[in-house]
This record gives C-alpha cells, sequence and structure tokens, in this order.
C-alpha cells in the first residue's frame, strides 16, 4: 500500500511556508548569523588552504627551527621549522572533519538503537538502555584512551572511537521522542492501515524526531572537535607529521615552547575556541529557529 | 526510600559488570604488553615466556578476567605488573590528590555559576545578563587544558605568580600555603570547564519557575522580593540543577584527567594515563571500577537529593 498523498493546503493569502519561517527566525538570531560567517569563513580557509598557505605544512625547514612571526613564516614555525600558518590550515581540515564524520558515526548508531528501544520497549529497550548507561556512567575521556590504545592511535581511529561513543546522547534521545509519538494519533491511523513497524519508524517517526536530532547533532560536532583535541593533546590522537588543531598544542607540553613560543601554540587554541563558540552559536540558531520552545 | 536504594544497587550491578567487561577487552585487545617493559628487550623467547606465565598472561583473555573478577569479589584488587606494589595502594597514594583537586573545583564552580545564573535569569536580557552568558560561552568552548596553557603561561611565565605544576616545590616541606599555591589554578581550570553548562541550566531553570503562577500569587500577596527568589523560584529550579550535577560527575572526573594531566597533579588521572602507556592491567582495572562506583554513587545520590529538593518526589 502506497502512502497516502498529503492535500494541499488550502491557501490563506500568502503564508509562509514552514521552511521560511524557520529561516527567517534563524536570520534573525545575531549570533547565530556571526557564528555561521566565521564557520563558512573557516570552511573556505581550510578548503583553499593549498591556494592560501605559501608553504608545506610537511615541509620541516632547517634554517626555521621555532622561527618567529615574520614575514618569511606568517605565524611562524614550529620546532622542527615547519610553518604554523599552513599547519594550523591544514590542521583545521582533520578538525573539522573528525568533527563531521564521528558525529555522523554516532547517529548512524545512535538513532537506530533508540528507535528500536522506544518502539519495541521491553527487553529490547532494557538492553540497549542499560548499554547506554554503561557508556554514560564512565568518563568518555578514559575510555577512548583506551579504545584508542586498542586501534592504534590514528585519525580514522580517533573518528571512530569518538563516534561511537557519540551513540548514547542519540539514541536516548530518539527513545523519548519516540515514546512520546508512538502514541499520538498519525501513527495509530497509521498502524490502523495496516504499515509495517519499519515504515512507521521510519516514515512517521524518524521525520517528526528531525528537529531535535539536527540541534544535538549541532553540539555534538562541537563535542567531537573538543574531544579530538584532548586526545591529540594527550598524544593519543591525530599523529605527527599530519597536522589538527590538538596536535599543534602538543608541543606546548613542553615548558620551553610554552613559555618561549606562544606562537606554535596559541594559534591552534585560539582556531579551536572560535570554531567551538561559532558552531554552538548556530545550534543555538536552528534549536530557536526549529522550535522555540524547545529546550535542550 | 531504603527499598528504593537496595533496587538502585541492584540494577548498578550489572551495569558495573559492563563497564569492567568493556574496559578488560579494550586493554586486552590492545597491542602490546606490560612484558615489553619488565623484561630486558634481548630476553630469549622461554624467559619472556616464564614472564607471561609467572603473571598469568599465557591463559585465554576470558580466563584472565574472571580470575580478576573473582579477585575482585575478595575486595582485592591485585598487584601493579609494573612496580609489583599492591593496587590499591598505589591508587590509596593518589585518591586525595584527585579528591582534592575535583572537590575544590566543584565548589568553586557551585560558588561562582549559581549566583550568574541566577543574577542572569532575575536580569534577563541587561548587560548582567550577556556577561555572565559571555562566560558561560566561552567557558563551554575552551578546551580545558588550553586554559591550563594559557593560564600557566600568564601566571607562571610571564607574573611568576603561581608554581608551574605538580602539588609541592620539590625538596621543600610540604605546607598548607604552598598546598593551595599550586591548587589555585588547576582548580580554577577545572571549574571553568563546568561553568558553561551550569550558568546556562541555573539561568533557564529559574527563568523557567519565575513565570510559575506560585511566584505569581507570593508577590501578589506582598512577599518580599528576595524571599521570592529564593524561597520560591530558587527552591523549584533545584531539580533541574542537580539532574545537571549527576550528568556532569563523569565529565568531572574525565577533566580532571586532562587537567591533572596539564599541571602534573599527582593524581588518579596522571596515574591512569601512565598505566595505560605501560599496559598495566591490573591497575587501570583497579582505577576503572573505583571511578565506576564513584559514578554510580553519585548518580544514586542525586536521585535521592530529588527528594530533598521537591517532597512531591517519592521512591517506591
Amino acid at each position: 500500500m502506497s502512502s497516502a498523498a498529503v492535500a494541499p493546503a488550502p491557501q490563506i493569502g500568502r503564508e509562509r511556508t514552514y521552511l521560511q519561517d524557520v529561516l527567517r527566525r534563524f536570520f534573525r538570531h545575531k549570533l547565530a548569523i556571526i557564528g555561521l560567517l566565521i564557520l563558512l569563513i573557516e570552511i573556505g580557509l581550510v578548503i583553499f588552504a593549498g591556494q592560501i598557505a605559501h608553504h608545506d605544512p610537511f615541509a620541516t625547514d632547517p634554517t626555521a627551527f621555532g622561527a618567529r612571526p615574520g614575514p618569511a613564516h606568517l605565524l611562524g614555525a614550529d620546532s622542527l621549522g615547519r610553518d604554523v600558518f599552513a599547519r594550523l590550515l591544514y590542521g583545521g581540515r582533520i578538525s573539522l572533519a573528525v568533527g563531521l564524520v564521528s558525529t555522523a558515526v554516532g547517529l548512524v548508531i545512535g538513532v537506530p538503537l533508540g528507535l528500536v528501544a522506544g518502539f519495541r520497549g521491553g527487553v529490547v529497550d532494557q538492553l540497549i538502555m542499560r548499554a547506554a548507561d554503561v557508556f554514560m556512567a564512565f568518563p568518555s575521556i578514559i575510555l577512548i584512551l583506551m579504545l584508542v590504545a586498542v586501534i592504534g592511535p590514528s585519525i580514522w581511529s580517533v573518528m571512530g572511537v569518538i563516534g561511537l561513543l557519540g551513540w548514547p546522547f542519540f539514541a536516548r534521545l530518539i527513545r523519548g521522542n519516540v515514546l512520546s509519538l508512538r502514541e499520538r494519533e498519525f501513527v495509530q491511523g497509521a498502524r490502523a492501515l495496516g504499515a509495517r513497524d519499519l515504515h512507521i519508524m521510519v516514515r512517521h517517526i524518524l521525520p517528526n524526531s528531525l528537529a531535535p536530532i539536527l540541534v544535538a547533532a549541532t553540539f555534538r560536532i562541537s563535542q567531537s572537535m573538543l574531544l579530538e583535541a584532548s586526545l591529540s593533546f594527550l598524544g593519543m590522537g591525530v599523529q605527527p607529521p599530519q597536522a589538527s588543531w590538538g596536535n599543534m598544542l602538543y608541543d606546548a607540553q613542553s615548558i620551553t615552547t610554552l613559555a618561549t613560543r606562544p606562537w606554535m601554540w596559541m594559534p591552534a587554541g585560539v582556531a579551536i575556541i572560535l570554531s567551538v563558540l561559532s558552531i554552538n552559536f548556530v545550534g543555538d540558531g536552528i534549536r530557536d529557529a526549529l522550535d522555540p520552545k524547545m529546550k535542550m | 526510600m531504603t527499598r528504593y536504594v537496595i533496587r538502585r544497587i541492584l540494577i548498578a550491578v550489572p551495569v558495573l559488570l559492563g563497564i569492567t567487561v568493556l574496559s578488560y577487552l579494550c586493554m586486552r585487545l590492545a597491542p602490546g604488553s606490560p612484558i615489553d617493559l619488565l623484561v630486558d628487550p634481548n630476553a630469549t623467547a622461554a624467559e619472556i615466556e616464564r614472564q607471561r606465565h609467572l603473571l598469568g598472561l599465557d591463559q585465554p583473555v576470558v580466563i584472565q578476567y574472571f580470575k580478576w573478577l573473582g579477585q575482585l569479589l575478595h575486595g582485592e584488587l591485585g598487584y601493579s605488573m609494573r612496580s609489583s606494589k599492591p593496587v590499591i595502594n598505589l591508587i590509596l597514594a593518589r585518591i586525595g590528590p584527585t579528591a582534592l583537586l575535583a572537590g575544590t573545583s566543584l565548589v568553586i564552580a557551585y560558588v561562582v555559576g549559581i549566583p550568574l545564573g541566577v543574577l542572569s535569569a532575575t536580569r534577563a536580557y541587561t548587560l548582567w545578563d550577556y556577561g555572565s552568558m559571555t562566560l558561560a560561552f566561552l567557558a563551554a568552548a575552551i578546551p580545558n587544558f588550553f586554559l591550563g596553557l594559557v593560564a600557566i603561561y600568564v601566571f607562571s611565565v610571564k607574573l611568576k605568580m603561581l608554581p608551574l605544576g605538580g602539588m609541592y616545590d620539590p625538596g621543600t616541606r610540604p605546607g598548607v600555603l604552598a598546598l593551595t599555591t599550586h591548587l589555585i589554578m588547576p582548580a580554577l581550570v577545572l571549574a571553568g570547564a563546568q561553568l558553561g553548562a551550569l550558568i546556562r541550566q541555573v539561568r533557564s531553570a529559574v527563568l523557567e519557575t519565575l513565570n510559575e503562577d506560585y511566584v505569581r500569587t507570593a508577590r501578589a500577596k506582598g512577599v518580599a522580593e528576595q524571599k521570592v527568589l529564593y524561597k520560591h523560584a530558587l527552591r523549584n529550579a533545584l531539580v533541574p540543577i542537580i539532574t545537571l550535577f549527576g550528568l556532569s560527575l563523569p565529565f568531572l572526573v574525565g577533566g580532571s584527567v586532562v587537567t591533572e594531566q596539564v599541571f602534573s597533579w599527582p593524581g588518579l588521572g596522571t596515574f591512569m594515563i601512565q598505566s595505560i602507556g605501560s599496559r598495566d592491567y591490573p591497575a587501570i582495572m583497579g582505577v576503572t571500577v573505583l571511578i565506576a562506583i564513584a559514578v554510580l554513587i553519585g548518580n544514586l545520590l542525586t536521585d535521592l537529593a530529588y527528594g530533598l529538593a521537591d517532597p512531591r518526589i517519592r521512591y517506591e
């Protein structure tokens, strides 16, 4: 049985569509706009890193060990003589990618599990939610450190592991949504029409849960970027010579670098703060735009 | 109430077991073994085999897990493979500094965060509100360790006001003054990590209760504004604040791992990182169990605190 065609809503004057409404509310949110602009600039910078930075981020220059910022090296050079500005741009690629990919991994695992837990209830629900408890009751940074030790530190393991640990947040969120949507009329109606569980979950419940998922995912991106930074700072994340904002800060564990060469570590830290702030602003904007009453 | 506590403890047992299985598996699947660091690199295969046998590493992982679990049920955490000392002694030596650091930061965060959140809500959309919300956003966006690095750079390197790290200066007598000067920075940094979520949560909770009917009633019958705020609004805003507290316990522990590393604080966090590095299985498992128990107890206390904050909540 094909899904029933939706009758076009009667037009009264020139009403705004839902999307127009959402966009209007989003663009009224000043901080969200600033955040979005900063993010767009950042994304532009890291995509065109090759054109913007004049140096190879991996090339070590023995004449420039720890060089100060100047015309040759805009933000100076690191302890191996690599250009900090170039590494900042290339590192941005990695850090932003880790944020996006690991959030996607969390969604892919968490959303189906949450749907099933909420929809099926009973033993399945208990099993999934107790598993979520195990993950959430334990400091994620320690689990991540152990998991990364298993797989070996690399950008892929960092993405995978941070993603894996994100699932309980999404699963809980979806499950809560499913529980409240399950008894609503449109779901009852679909069931009365003989729709199968999978159809109801994917076509009726999931679309109605998209707003909170989107908001939670936005905040998870910034969370993941912070986790990547901590992990790389501890030396268990993205490994050199590859650059990430986190591992650019790793050098600052040496007191000489920390004390005498702030250009080596400050820029990466500022970049992280700026990105996380912007993403959080955008997340706030999306939340207010999608549902002014939603609380998270 | 007693039945509720007992039931919660019974539910916590499988969660705890789950955590131990998960971490045991992770740890044992990791490449490398404590042997690598214990024996001379030129040792013969037979010698390595003998060491593995001595430590029980030649048995199947599942058997080793159950042996470890059996030990745990007898209250034994085993011996560190790195230093051969009882794990419990190593942990006891580290637990004080971590409790001190985490506890101090918790107090600072709540002493600063709750008034700022309340101020932000009662004077919503004023300069006070924007100021504390800016602080909240910044606190949530700064990586813990970066704040630590900047603090060290400013206060230790440039201003030379505070020590770089550690708990006491080497070669000096431990004293309260030295301890305080060493504690200030890490405690403030760790408090900063909690401040962002706290201010926002308090603000939205208080804003919400200020709109309730009972607040309007209290004002209408002429209750002083201070009293309305503290006896009616804030009291009812406690429940979401307690929820946040329960949820943030694992973050506090996780945050102290990173903060301890930055400030070379001799606590459980640095011990854990060293133990993971040297694949010291009993030590890793010891700390894991301890943290898990602490977090689960914290969650239970949080749930019991709901009853104190809101007498309508009953425990069956």
